[in-house]
């Protein structure tokens, strides 16, 4: 072997750069294996292509019911307080109906002006929320209750939403209660010690999972067992999904950048596995609502994509990584849905706004997306205003699938 | 006075008339907050001094909002644009937020989706000292939010623009009170 200081600057210079090939390569590997110790993480930019006919699972929008059912809802499904922070639409456990939030404006309300510059007043009343339930067979659509919103329903039937204290109301927070009914001929039991910005999200077994929503629109999940029975599951969190069995929530923290994601015992609050989100070195800095939970693996909405997580007792591991293309959906790739097995999901993408436009009303696309090819089939888009959305149920336990 | 230097006072008088037609009406200044990145946006206060039609500017201050650029996304996008009221204003604000807060008024993002209980505001205590880590600004990070406008505050390096935001606002055509108080069209958010 010939000592490096006899080399000429020109083989100094090869043997260096193939020195660091060496080394990065080794740092990629040591990256890409984050994922599991047995399976190596695989990690793709996202193709969509167009293409035509009805999407799997279920999706609403302006008003019609798209996907595995086609029908005609009697209002426009839409919730501007909880925007997917919970699904607009939850389908029933045996799917033969759809609980879904309204909206009804009580006076215009330009976003492009103050209130002020519209002569809109504190307290001026601006809109109510309505939730109404579809029946699929029968095409009856009624309202489950008056000024209410964002619906969990259990497998057998039981009913939580938030129904408010007031209508919406200029320089007026929208409170409301937590209330269960177990079934529409039963009065609302409120099970929330306050009226507060709650946003119901899913059931986890018998516990009533929520979201109340604080200063600086910070999310605290809270947990609720019973009547009365409030307590706070994990502050300045979103709700990613709840497990099979609904024992187990995975809560993705934000109180840091980069955050971090929990598997969070329901019952007791403690704290299962954490996985943090900043030394997976993939960009990924938050995970959110919306996400999805079969089998061993969640599929979680992330800012770079759709991160598959393996969760296994006492640990959590990046599995896969859908990167979002920015050139097609700059927006993100929001509310992934397992569909029929783990490897095919639905989802929403949504463009950016045109920026020339001057409104903040992007695109949004439904897909159908396929984990092994990182292809999603993007089969219908909308405007922003037309509330395309998946429909889907994420309290657990599930009798029958997962969307 | 002849044709010619009449004829030039009225045009003078319409160019006045015409320009202060377009500044607002209040005659108080207002933040402009330009949304380019979640980290990296810029807010500065915009005021008309006296019978001067012509907009002054503060310096312009880095400032960030929500971690992610979707408008609708519920704790996590930028504000949306337009036009805003203030609820109020305050120097010792001591809550989830603390220190100088304004509070803005809720707006809705394109498809109505609703942006709520947004501020203007630092990570600082309500005595505008720190408390690591969730009320001081220590790293670029700390300008994301989950929607709010955040400027930075002093102890580790970082500019005091809470603080220098906070004094152009009582001292250029500005607001005196503290406390819960309607404001009309104290900011413009463009995209």
């Amino acid at each position: 072997m010939i000592p490096i200081r006899r080399l000429s600057r020109r083989r100094k210079t090869t043997v260096l750069v193939a020195i660091m090939s060496f080394v990065a390569l080794v740092a990629v590997g040591v990256a890409q294996a984050i994922g599991s110790a047995s399976t190596p993480l695989a990690v793709r930019t996202v193709t969509v292509q167009r293409a035509v006919g009805r999407p799997p699972g279920l999706f609403v929008a302006s008003g019609r019911v798209e996907g595995a059912r086609n029908s005609t809802l009697a209002a426009k499904a839409s919730s501007p307080l909880s925007g997917w922070i919970a699904p607009v639409a939850v389908p029933t456990a045996d799917g033969g109906q759809l609980v879904y939030s309204t909206w009804r404006e009580l006076r215009h309300d330009d976003p492009k002006l103050s209130w002020s510059k519209q002569g809109i007043k504190p307290g001026d009343a601006l809109a109510t929320p309505m939730l109404r339930i579809h029946d699929f067979r029968s095409g009856r659509d009624k309202v489950v209750d008056k000024n209410s919103f964002s619906a969990a329903v259990r497998s057998d039937g039981t009913l939580a939403y938030v129904r408010g204290t007031d209508v919406y109301r200029a320089f007026t927070n929208y409170t409301g209660d937590v209330v269960v009914r177990s079934s529409l001929s039963t009065r609302p039991v409120v099970w929330s010690t306050e009226p507060a910005e709650y946003v119901v999200a899913a059931w986890a077994g018998s516990t009533l999972l929520a979201y109340r929503i604080a200063e600086g629109e910070k999310l605290d999940v809270l947990a609720f067992d019973g009547p009365g029975r409030q307590r706070l599951l994990m502050a300045d969190s979103n709700l990613v999904a709840v497990s099979p069995d609904g024992t187990q929530a995975l809560l993705a923290n934000e109180a840091g950048m980069p955050g971090s994601i929990s598997v969070v015992n329901v019952a007791d609050g403690t704290i299962a596995a954490t996985l943090d989100l900043g030394p997976l070195n993939q960009g990924i800095l938050w995970a959110a609502y919306g996400g999805s939970w079969s089998d061993d693996l969640v599929a979680a909405p992330t800012n770079v994509g759709i991160a598959v997580f393996g969760i296994s007792a006492g640990s959590i591991s990046l599995e896969e990584l859908l990167k979002n293309d920015p050139g097609t959906f700059a927006n993100g790739l929001i509310e992934p849905q397992f569909s029929g097995d783990t490897k095919h999901i639905v989802a929403r993408g949504d463009a950016a706004p045109d920026p020339n436009a001057g409104s903040d009303e992007g695109s949004t696309a439904a897909l159908e997306c396929d984990l092994t090819s990182a292809t999603c089939l993007a089969r219908t888009t909308e405007p922003g205003s037309a509330w395309l959305h998946p429909a889907y149920n994420p309290s657990r336990p599930s009798r029958g699938g997962s969307s | 006075m002849n044709v010619r230097t009449r004829l030039s006072v009225l045009v003078g008088a319409a160019i006045g008339a015409i320009a202060i037609a377009v500044a607002p009406a209040s005659a108080h200044g207002h933040f402009e907050f330009h949304r380019t990145s979640n980290l990296n946006s810029s807010l500065v206060w915009v005021y008309y001094p006296g019978p001067n039609p012509t907009a002054q500017y503060s310096p312009t201050w880095r400032a960030g909002s929500g971690d992610s650029t979707n408008c609708s996304y519920v704790g996590h996008g930028w504000l949306p644009t337009g036009w805003y009221d203030v609820w109020g204003h305050w120097d010792h604000y001591d809550s989830i937020i603390k220190g100088i807060a304004t509070w803005l008024q809720n707006k809705a993002c394109g498809d109505g989706t609703l942006r709520t209980q947004l501020f203007i505001h630092s990570k600082e205590l309500a005595n505008w000292g720190n408390s690591c880590p969730d009320y001081c600004f220590r790293y670029v990070s700390d300008y994301y939010s989950n929607g709010c406008i955040k400027l930075s505050h002093s102890g580790y390096g970082f500019p005091d623009n809470i603080q220098d935001a906070h004094w152009w606002w009582h001292n250029r055509d500005g607001f005196s009170f503290h406390g819960s108080n309607t404001v009309n069209n104290a900011l413009y958010v463009y995209s």
